[in-house]
């Protein structure tokens, strides 16, 4: 009979690219991951602050409007939204009145390394609905940090993950937050566990977090390549074929974006779009000019949340003003308390008289963006409102 | 321009131009797995892997992960590439030429021109012959285009699972709309570690970042697991076998230890075929949706895809016609248990298939449906050890285990590996507990056991996934459902008694639910004489709300009736075009399942 130390040993088998880590008492280590997870939705979601906040995936809460989240005891939480990433598939919930709470920190840069230990928790299928009971599986970062798509600052395990993983926890053998499980690929077209499951890295996460906790629960924006920059790939990597309005310079080679390596043409439109946009943020470029290599600071673009912005209203124009005439249920403009045959006087600065006025006004917004008003309501007073168009 | 040695000279590299990858060297083995892009005019999103094994440039891949590759379809294109273009670490791209073809199996020799200096680190080749079941292995390659996206190769862990020949008469392997990805047949071996689209040519390593292995795509039905060929194999073929520099490393101490149980536990593990009333399908002879023509609406491709996604699924898992595994409970008696799914819905007699010997006919002798299990009495005593179960298993979370099972007479055992994921799983409005393993688990593990680190019993393997009514859902989704051994010996008693175990009843609406559509659960059938028929509700009406509780998901659903008796109303909001309406309805009673 094999000693029981070799039990112990079982998550840390990786004898090729697995650092040599045994995990002395597993019931205390599950336990203490597991105390983190909550249920959200049909989802997953993990605790990473005392006072509750909670970090799961966009694609989780995005048809929801009940955030309450529920632990592994059982206990349902309610809770409302910080703050949402729908093109990085990041949402911040927090907890109403939390307080001391289990809570998983995130992993720094240099942990996430190929070959690692890692252990999700998850809510395959649903099952725990009936439970209570999460589901953890174990396997191998599989990649370093990569680019897949819109997770533009993702790792990829071999951990099963499933529907209902998304939004939950990968961790590593030191209970480390590596990142929020959100995506599989699969040939099959069973949506089920490949062994390529896609996390948003706890770089990226780090990154975010202060944007989302900011956002008054409304959307944070990613940066983007540069207007009018183009990119070509050639035997070697990828190089600048039009430098747009950027200091690049045409046949650059593009070696690290965003400290990342541009090993090709996705990866490096992914880097230019995984830091989070402010109005002065810069995307630091390492290019190679003829030998020499170059840091540059390029200004940073925003990047379009995909999608129709709404908010919800519909106007006429009577008498030289421009009146509401219809409010949709469940909309940004209700929420703001608006109401059918308010007069709306002006819109982000402009005087409205006309309905091209209005139109003047909005056509140009974005998803995320605010729409500032100066409404005269029935009884005659004037109020200054601003809601924020989301996603329709 | 680098050197274009010929083959023979070659043959001399191989023996001089590895690195050791000793310890951390071990992080280069990646590097050296290279990608094959599909060629534009293919709809496949990604194409396959090659292994540099020489310094010169020399490649190994397998015919299958060639651009244009659809084997067994077009070999008339493959004949003709003698050119492709690779991918190499760090992304940069060459020219590489097809050297030589094998015969015997589908290995491809390449050489690759203009190796830069920085990659000329080849692979190590491991004698693939000395491989035991349970080794650690790791795949490398081009998974989805990693390399081609990353500059390197994704790499996953796993065991060799399985070491068998799969039969020339298999039918081949299918990806989305019908695509062939593999007609290998022979020898492979089997690994746990992930197996996609793209790893096609790529390495399996072994614990020590050695080749022992070609991934190919090819997979036996009944697992539909990864392959790969054996490096021998594949060195054979090509005339170069003089690469191999030393045996597979042996798995590490946890591995070795889970291997080893599983050898023990192995011959108590009994291969029983039983009939398919329900007549057995031949994939290739029943006829099929056409393949996906290439112009379609993105939502219609979805839905044509899951539409050939579920056939191909009964097709190639659930009209398997093959032998399942038994565990031998009291071999003087002739006792054995397996899974009720084993039985097809309604077996009742099969024979136990022994090798060089006539099988041995057993029948049904009781049925425990909640747990999934069946017991199954011989003829004639058995010439197995008996399968010693353990009373008192010690499932603890994160621990590791391993599901040990028999899949053909000729094949040997597999094992696949994982932790234990839960230990109090319910299932849908049942009384039973379960536990629950991320071992991967397929129609060839039903019935087979479950071993701990020591080797001991500590269940049976019964439930591929939570819904047996979905079963595609779960074919080695990592989400496993098992019987501990102390819940398996308290039914034993009562089916050698010949007492069979029906599902509880349940309280229910009297509606069958389909998949989730935005967001919400599907009503797709209404049971006549129920309270929903009564209510009004109808096929069609999405189930919104249960007494002001939001339902999206049949487990939440199960717990919130599970506080209610018969005779209960409740208040149930459906949407139907569009609109929402509220009806009440009287809850009855149901069998959960009828057999």
């Amino acid at each position: 009979m094999m000693p029981r130390a070799l039990l112990l040993l079982a998550l840390a088998a990786g004898a090729l690219f697995g650092d040599e880590l045994q995990v002395p008492d597993m019931r205390a280590f599950t336990a203490r991951l597991l105390a983190s997870y909550v249920f959200v939705g049909t989802g997953s979601g993990v605790v990473v602050s005392a006072d509750g906040m909670v970090l799961t995936n966009h694609h989780v809460i995005d048809s929801v409007f009940d955030y309450s989240v529920r632990f592994a005891s059982g206990i349902q939480r309610p809770a409302h939204l910080l703050g949402t990433d729908p093109v990085g598939d990041i949402t911040l919930l927090l907890i109403d009145d939390g307080h001391d709470l289990p809570h998983a920190d995130l992993a720094p840069a240099d942990c996430l390394v190929v070959g690692s230990d890692v252990i999700a928790i998850g809510n395959p299928f649903g099952l725990g609905d009936l439970d209570d009971v999460p589901t953890l599986t174990q396997g191998v970062l599989g990649t370093s940090r990569i680019v897949r798509g819109d997770y533009t600052d993702a790792v990829q395990g071999d951990a099963p993950v499933n529907p209902g993983n998304s939004g939950g926890p990968l961790f590593d053998l030191h209970g480390r937050l590596l990142g929020i499980n959100g995506q599989i690929r699969s040939m099959s077209g069973f949506r089920i566990n490949s062994g390529i499951g896609l996390a948003v890295a706890s770089t990226q996460l780090a990154a975010f977090l202060p944007l989302l906790r900011q956002a008054d629960g409304g959307y944070v924006h990613h940066t983007c390549l540069p207007k009018a920059v183009e990119l070509v790939a050639d035997e070697d990597g990828v190089r600048v074929a039009h430098p747009g309005e950027t200091e690049l310079h045409v046949n650059d080679r593009l070696v690290r974006i965003a400290g990342r390596p541009a090993v090709s043409i996705a990866t490096a439109i992914g880097l230019f779009s995984s830091l989070p946009y402010r109005p002065d943020a810069t995307i630091p470029v390492t290019v190679q000019r003829a030998g020499e290599l170059l840091e540059l600071s390029i200004p940073a673009a925003r990047q379009t949340i995909p999608g129709h912005p709404y908010h919800g209203l519909s106007i006429d124009e009577t008498d030289g003003h421009v009146v509401i005439d219809g409010i949709d249920p469940l909309s940004p403009a209700m929420d703001a308390k608006l109401q059918v045959g308010d007069i709306l006087l002006s819109a982000n600065g402009r005087t409205l008289a006309h309905k091209i006025d209005w139109l003047k006004a909005t056509v140009k917004l974005e998803i995320g963006d605010r729409l500032d008003l100066v409404v005269q309501g029935k009884d005659g007073t004037e109020r200054m409102l601003s809601l924020r168009l989301r996603r329709q | 321009m680098a050197c274009r040695p010929t083959v023979a000279a070659c043959a001399l590299t191989l023996l001089i131009g590895f690195a050791c990858l000793d310890g951390a060297a071990g992080m280069d083995a990646p590097r050296a797995v290279i990608a094959l892009p599909a060629s534009d005019s293919e709809a496949t999103p990604c194409g396959g892997s090659a292994i540099l094994i020489s310094r010169d440039g020399l490649a190994l891949t397998l015919a299958e992960a060639l651009p244009g590759a659809h084997p067994g379809e077009d070999r008339a294109s493959q004949a003709a590439a003698q050119t492709v273009s690779v991918v190499l670490a760090g992304g940069r791209t060459r020219q590489a030429d097809v050297l030589r073809r094998g015969t015997a199996t589908t290995a491809v020799l390449l050489l690759i021109r203009d190796l830069p200096e920085d990659l000329s680190h080849p692979l190590e080749m491991a004698d693939s012959s000395a491989l035991q079941i349970g080794d650690t292995a790791w795949t490398a390659g081009n998974s989805f285009g990693a390399i081609e996206h990353d500059g390197i190769a994704a790499i996953s862990r796993g065991v060799v699972s399985g070491l068998y020949a799969i039969p020339s008469d298999s039918p081949p392997v299918r990806g989305r709309g019908g695509r062939m990805l593999s007609d290998y047949r022979g020898p492979v071996i089997e690994t746990d570690a992930a197996v996609n689209d793209g790893n096609q040519g790529g390495a399996l390593l072994d614990g020590a970042g050695r080749v022992i292995g070609l991934v190919s795509l090819g997979t036996a039905r009944e697992r539909r697991l990864g392959t790969a060929v054996p490096i021998r194999a594949v060195l054979d073929d090509l005339g170069l076998a003089t690469g191999i520099a030393a045996p597979a490393r042996p798995a590490d101490a946890p591995s070795l230890a889970l291997a080893h149980g599983a050898a023990l536990v192995a011959p108590s593990i009994a291969l029983v075929y039983f009939e398919r009333t329900g007549g057995i399908g031949n994939p290739e002879a029943v006829p099929r949706p056409n393949r996906l023509p290439t112009e379609v609406p993105e939502f219609e491709r979805e839905r044509l895809q899951n539409w050939w996604d579920e056939y191909y699924h009964q097709q190639q898992m659930f009209y398997t016609d093959q032998p399942v595994s038994a565990l031998v409970i009291d071999a003087k008696a002739g006792l054995l248990l397996t899974a009720c799914s084993n039985l097809h819905g309604d077996a009742d007699h099969g024979r136990v298939l022994l090798p060089g010997a006539p099988a041995i006919p057993v029948s049904v002798v009781a049925r425990h449906l909640p747990l999934d299990l069946a017991l199954l009495k011989a003829e004639q005593p058995l010439p197995f050890p008996d399968a010693v179960l353990s009373d008192s298993p010690q499932l603890v979370i994160g621990e590791r285990i391993g599901i040990v099972a028999r899949h053909r007479l000729d094949a040997g055992f597999t094992l696949t590996s994982g932790m234990v994921s839960a230990t109090a799983r319910r299932r849908l409005q049942s009384t039973t507990i379960f536990a629950q393993t991320d071992a991967h688990a397929n129609y060839g593990s039903l019935g087979g056991a479950v071993i701990d680190g020591a080797g001991k019993i500590v269940g049976m393997m019964v439930l591929l996934g939570p819904d047996e009514d979905r079963l595609q859902w779960a074919i080695n989704s990592g989400v496993a459902l098992f019987a501990d051994s102390a819940t398996v010996l308290r039914a034993l008693p009562a089916l050698i008694q010949g007492t069979s175990t029906t599902y509880a009843s349940i309280v229910g609406l009297g509606v069958i639910l389909g998949r989730p559509f935005d967001g919400h659960l599907t009503i797709i059938r209404v049971e006549p004489d129920t309270g929903a028929e009564a209510a009004g509700i109808s096929a069609g009406d999405l189930l919104l709300k249960i007494d002001g509780h939001d339902i999206i998901s049949v487990p939440l659903l199960a717990r919130l009736l599970l506080t209610h008796r018969e005779g209960d109303q409740v208040t149930v909001l459906v949407r139907r075009s569009g609109h929402d309406l509220s009806l009440p309805v009287v809850l009855r009673t149901f069998l959960e399942r009828q057999e």
